[in-house]
């Protein structure tokens, strides 16, 4: 029965709530039919979701009309109303807990009458006790089975097949009685039961059928039936089981149906140009229908192939994707189909780094600064070279680089001074206020530093102590360092709240923070190096040998990524001696490969950790990358430009601007 | 790798059943279609929806965008909202999923929170003893939506720092919602860093900022 072709119903079969009305409405054998129309069903390998009371057609004997059954594959206009139409669920199991919904709802109409329990009254409590005399006419079997599906309990779910086997033999017993053509007028809005979707099907209802007033006067109101149809009587009938083929009439214009047309199946999510594997067979599995193997129906997204059931390739195009392909079942059944189609769905995701976009910033902004520099000091002994650019989550959108870089040697006294600063990407002018605070400290520092007395001062007492370390410095040394240090942070943040004040806006608008470093070569000694730091981003020196740590500064961080501390909040620089102490390193080194001071955009995907940023061999890691970028340069101008390219590495997730700052005595000693 | 973890509280009390839930759906499933053609939320972004109505649902999980798939969202016939519910549930997430900075590992950035509810708290007590934890958790943002006209918004403003308000439950209503949220997101993106607020972009007239 299950496989029989459609064909227009001359019948007079009725919507199932408006059967059941009727008095002598076989519940039994309406049930046992849809449990075998159901398990047929589900033979095909099908999911039907949420079913609609009102689109099934039941026969005076009490069976399901054959009009609402289809042949295996195609989908008729009843089948289209199983379908819940809220997309495709997302895994078998879940496709079962809905099919076994709505087998509850259903049954639980046919057995009590109105809809299932609330779930809250369902809890716990037996199915039977929901129920009224009706109940009394059931097998206690089938009442247990019952049970087990509205009360999910710990036996599991029944099958169909038990359902069916608790029902049989009682309808069975039941089949000599015939229908007598009833009396019972039917309730007299019936009419609305017939049809309840019309006002969303609109077309295809019969006017002659609706508008008929027969309907109003009861007399015809009779389950009749045997009889033969006749005119005044198509009242009676939904618009299914006239002679219109409703397949076709439903078909066009109605475009939820197309998409449930095949069981759809959702795969892992893919990304373009990133190689994809899935084993089709393990996706597709279901205990019910183990597969031999998949073939695709037709096109795949293009890159991708299908080779033994698998999958593979790597996606050229992003989108959701939507294909069909056929499974061939391990085991086929005597009279059920070898195959099943299966449609798949894939989103492909775009690679991201398509999707960047480079856009230059626009001169006329307010505190406009070039996207990407390169810097180097020509007449220094050692080198000192520096590159800056623009993040890709800037250059996105066309927005200016935030950091800035500062480098300069002081002739009569051979000291360095280096210094980055990275502003804050929240803050409009923050560009502004790490240009201010580069600059402004730089020259507060090498005006400083000219003096032979304060150079003289900061070497002796420096010598004095044993190891070179600052923690063991004279407090002759620290409270120079404290000075030099806190003063040049002082006078720029102090002109960066001029800066704010000309420009009506507030100091946190120039948020930035603030890494500098002085070094002074000592001959035969090495070098003295001395670091102070507000916020992220690190210093540290490469090839010291052994004594002191490779990280010159202390990160600012909080529990949260991004988190941090900026030269322009009142609190930094107002707190006790002792936290810009903490800020301040100072070292002796016997020697120095080289010097590095890096913003965030570099330290965060360089090193992944604050345990890796103390980690000398992680700093090794970063030189060693750096000179071998470093090999084509010929000069101290193009070393500083391979930098800047060296910084163009992909990372996912760090987008943020970049600046390296180098010293090394080594490369390129001379004046080039 | 630094992950942007964004936190949805969806009311799906009986009241949402219907038109307006089909459109919050609709909704979320816009935004995320838009979400993936933005570079920095595909690469960050990570997002977790929780429902609530008598029972508290994670639907989802904290999932990154890259591998995320619409879950099922569905709704009771009736029954309480019990947001105080949700938002405990909320604190046991987010202890468990976000990762903070340590010695050994760089934390997510802030993250993101919001509460999209069409009435009030149905569990008052609840709800007022969790507010005061969900703001010690440190989101960057905590934008509440009191959807459609019974909606009260001034049972939200104690917990979010912007509560917004959406006039109609209908699709475009929504849909206008969750594009704001998606942008939104995207400015989180790449203004973390300062430890100011977290400026969200203007939102479009459907949204009356309350």
């Amino acid at each position: 029965m299950t496989n029989q072709p459609f064909s227009p119903v001359k019948r007079k079969s009725v919507p199932l709530p408006l059967y059941l009305l009727h008095e002598k409405a076989d519940r039994k054998a309406v049930a046992l039919s849809l449990l075998k129309w159901l398990d047929s069903f589900h033979a095909q390998g099908r999911a039907h979701g949420r079913l609609s009371p009102e689109r099934l057609f039941i026969t005076p004997e009490g069976e399901l009309d054959p009009a609402c059954e289809s042949p295996a594959g195609e989908l008729n206009s009843l089948e289209r109303y199983f379908f819940s139409g809220e997309g495709c669920p997302q895994s078998p199991q879940e496709e079962v807990a809905r099919d076994v919904d709505a087998l509850g709802a259903l049954l639980c109409l046919i057995t009590l009458g109105f809809a299932p329990p609330p779930v809250s009254l369902r809890k716990g409590r037996r199915f039977s006790e929901f129920g009224f005399s009706v109940l009394g006419q059931w097998p206690a079997s089938f009442l247990d089975l019952m049970d087990q599906i509205l009360l999910r309990d710990d036996r599991g779910l029944p099958k169909l097949s038990d359902l069916m086997g608790a029902l049989a033999r009682e309808v069975e017993a039941e089949t000599e009685t015939a229908w007598e053509t009833g009396s019972d007028a039917p309730p007299p809005d019936h009419e609305t039961c017939d049809h309840p979707d019309d006002s969303s099907l609109p077309g295809e209802v019969d006017d002659a059928a609706v508008g008929e007033p027969h309907a109003e006067d009861g007399e015809h109101g009779g389950l009749a039936f045997d009889e033969p149809v006749e005119e005044g009587e198509e009242a009676w009938l939904a618009p299914a089981a006239t002679d219109e083929p409703p397949a076709a009439a439903r078909d066009p214009g109605d475009p939820a149906p197309r998409l449930s047309k095949v069981m759809m199946k959702r795969l892992p999510n893919a990304t373009v140009g990133r190689e994809l594997e899935v084993d089709l067979l393990a996706s597709l599995h279901t205990v019910d229908f183990p597969f031999g193997g998949v073939t695709p129906c037709d096109g795949l997204p293009p890159g991708l192939t299908c080779e033994q059931s698998v999958l593979r390739g790597r996606p050229e195009t992003a989108g959701e994707w939507e294909f069909d392909v056929e499974c061939e079942l391990a085991e086929p059944q005597p009279g059920h189909p070898s195959s099943l189609h299966r449609r798949l769905v894939l989103t492909v995701n775009p690679d991201p780094r398509s999707l960047w976009r480079n856009i230059d910033s626009d001169r006329n902004l307010p505190y406009w600064k070039e996207d990407r520099v390169a810097v180097c000091l020509d007449v220094s002994p050692a080198m000192v070279i520096g590159a800056s650019s623009r993040g890709r989550s800037h250059a996105h959108v066309g927005s200016c680089r935030d950091d800035d870089m500062a480098m300069g040697w002081i002739p009569e006294t051979d000291w360095y001074v280096l210094t980055v600063a990275d502003g804050a990407g929240s803050a409009t002018y923050s560009r502004e206020g790490s240009r201010i605070a580069c600059q402004q400290v730089n020259a507060y520092l090498e005006q400083c530093l000219k003096s032979e007395g304060v150079t003289e001062c900061l070497l002796a007492s420096l010598a004095a102590s044993e190891s070179g370390a600052w923690g063991e410095a004279t407090p002759q040394t620290r409270s120079l360092l404290y000075s030099l240090f806190g003063e040049a942070a002082l006078s720029a943040r102090k002109a960066i709240e001029r800066a704010a004040a000309l420009a009506s806006a507030q100091t946190r608008d120039f948020h930035t923070t603030l890494i500098t470093v002085l070094a002074h070569p000592l001959g035969e000694k090495g070098w003295l190096v001395a670091a102070f730091s507000i916020g992220d981003g690190a210093a540290g020196m490469i090839g010291i040998g052994e004594g002191a740590p490779s990280l010159l500064t202390k990160p600012d961080a909080g529990e949260y990524a991004g988190q941090t501390v900026f030269l322009t909040m009142p609190e930094v620089l107002s707190t006790s001696y002792e936290s810009i102490y903490a800020r301040i390193s100072a070292w002796v080194v016997s020697r120095l490969d080289a010097l590095i001071l890096m913003t965030d955009g570099v330290t965060d995907p360089r090193f992944d950790s604050e345990t890796r940023l103390a980690d000398p061999a992680c700093w090794q890691g970063v030189w060693e990358d750096v000179q071998a970028e470093l090999t084509s340069a010929s000069s101290r101008e193009e070393a500083s430009h391979a930098v800047l390219k060296w910084m163009d590495f992909h990372s996912p997730g760090h987008h943020d601007d970049r600046t390296l700052v180098l010293l090394s005595p080594s490369l390129f000693p001379t004046h080039s | 790798m630094r992950r942007l973890p964004v936190y949805l509280l969806l009311d799906t009390s009986g009241s949402m059943k219907g038109e307006p839930l089909e459109s919050v759906k609709s909704g979320i499933q816009a935004m995320l279609g838009g979400l993936r053609q933005d570079p920095h939320a595909l690469e960050s972004l990570h997002l977790s929806i929780i429902t609530f109505d008598r029972l508290v649902k994670v639907v989802m999980p904290l999932t990154g965008l890259e591998s995320l798939q619409m879950p099922q969202i569905t709704c009771p016939d009736s029954g309480p909202t019990n947001l105080g519910a949700a938002l405990e549930e909320l604190c046991r997430r987010v202890a468990q999923e976000v990762r903070l900075s340590t010695g050994e590992n760089k934390g997510d950035w802030r993250p993101i929170l919001f509460v999209m509810t069409d009435g009030s708290p149905s569990d008052v007590q609840l709800y007022r003893e969790m507010v005061p934890q969900v703001r010690r958790i440190g989101f960057a943002t905590i934008v509440a939506c009191a959807a459609g006209p019974k909606a009260k918004k001034e049972d939200l403003s104690p917990l979010a720092d912007h509560v917004v308000t959406l006039e109609t439950m209908d699709s475009s209503g929504f849909l206008s919602f969750f594009r704001w949220v998606s942008s939104s997101v995207a400015a989180g993106n790449v203004s973390m860093g300062a430890t100011t607020e977290l400026k969200l972009p203007e939102p479009p007239p459907e949204i009356i900022v309350v």
